[in-house]
């Protein structure tokens, strides 16, 4: 599994990581803390083709549900089955168990516009109180 | 329902709007991530089971709709503050105002023992709902971001408060008011007719109601 400093940032706090030819999504520790207790993730079809930016799939903790977009574009290739199982494992290890699906990019310079761990560790600083 | 989305997804960004609404019919809503057999047992349970009911984009339980004031709020949610936050000071801040109109009331500290989806939602009270003192529950909510924006929808008991409807809405417009540091919008024509008429579609279909997680 990915570590941080390897994954790729949205400002939505999504996270992706090229594992061969296929990305690896997920949400970050930052967004997961926000969250909190997450009791149910809605992923995306198999199959699906989505642009980045795109809102792909949703997770809802203790009566709230928030949107989860896509940091590429692409097809979805694989989703995690087990978080269906255990939705809670993506507040555990949002970097590990916790990823949620994989996409095969069709524009993989995309990539490059997100954010690294720097950045995207700068970007937090700005978004505190 | 599509009025509630369509306000959270094209309100200008630094608006909060809020927006009472009620009921042609006894109704239901339930919540994003319900399953609707679930709902349809609980409607039977009920002995209700042709009660017109809709799914709605935020999270939550089932709700049995008639007897209460449902209103939504939507407002910018772009700092980094967890919904558990933004429950608890929202009905912090609405149950001083009703507080202030002399009712007596308390905030829920504790979450309730019942986890997962299938919950109803006047059944228990959840961590930070409003109940009155022997704990019955007055106010709920539920809530979905999507960008930088909230959606708050919710649901108070009026028959559980002995005020007017009129005062009931001041309070809750007076908590919104600090909640969001503004003044919310409660005329939302601003909303353009093709802008809420896909929801509308939306929110009528099969394929939105029925669907299956």
């Amino acid at each position: 599994m990915p570590k941080n400093e390897e994954c790729r940032y949205m400002k939505s706090h999504e996270w992706a990581y090229m594992d061969g030819t296929e990305a690896l999504v997920g949400i970050s520790d930052h967004a997961q803390k926000e969250i909190t207790d997450i009791v149910f993730v809605e992923t995306p079809k198999l199959g699906r083709k989505v642009s980045s930016g795109e809102s792909v799939a949703t997770v809802e903790s203790v009566k709230a549900a928030f949107d989860i977009y896509s940091p590429l574009s692409g097809e979805i290739s694989a989703v995690n089955p087990e978080i269906s199982k255990d939705p809670a494992i993506v507040n555990k290890d949002p970097h590990g168990q916790g990823w949620l699906f994989r996409i095969r990019p069709s524009r993989k310079e995309e990539l490059n516009s997100l954010m690294d761990w720097e950045q995207y560790q700068e970007f937090l600083k700005t978004q505190k109180h | 329902m599509a009025l509630d989305e369509a306000s959270l997804l094209f309100s200008p960004e630094n608006v909060v709007t809020l927006r009472f609404y009620s009921w042609a019919e006894p109704s239901a809503t339930f919540g994003r991530h319900q399953s609707f057999q679930f709902v349809e047992r609980e409607l039977k349970k009920e002995g209700k089971p042709a009660l017109p009911c809709a799914r709605r984009i935020t999270g939550g339980g089932l709700v049995f709709h008639g007897e209460d004031l449902t209103f939504s709020i939507t407002f910018p949610w772009g700092e980094p503050v967890t919904p558990n936050e933004i429950y608890q000071s929202l009905h912090n801040l609405i149950g001083e105002e009703l507080r202030q109109e002399g009712i007596s009331l308390n905030l829920k500290s504790e979450p309730s023992a019942i986890t997962g989806l299938n919950k109803i939602c006047f059944s228990v009270p959840e961590k930070s709902d409003i109940t009155t003192p022997h704990g019955d529950k007055i106010l709920g909510g539920a809530l979905c971001r999507k960008n930088k924006r909230g959606l708050y929808q919710g649901s108070l008991k009026t028959s559980l408060i002995s005020l007017s409807l009129s005062r009931i809405k001041q309070a809750i417009f007076r908590g919104v008011c600090v909640f969001g540091r503004q003044k919310p919008k409660e005329d939302i024509h601003f909303l353009e007719h093709s802008q809420t008429a896909l929801l509308v579609e939306k929110y009528r279909s099969q394929n939105w109601r029925l669907r299956v997680p």
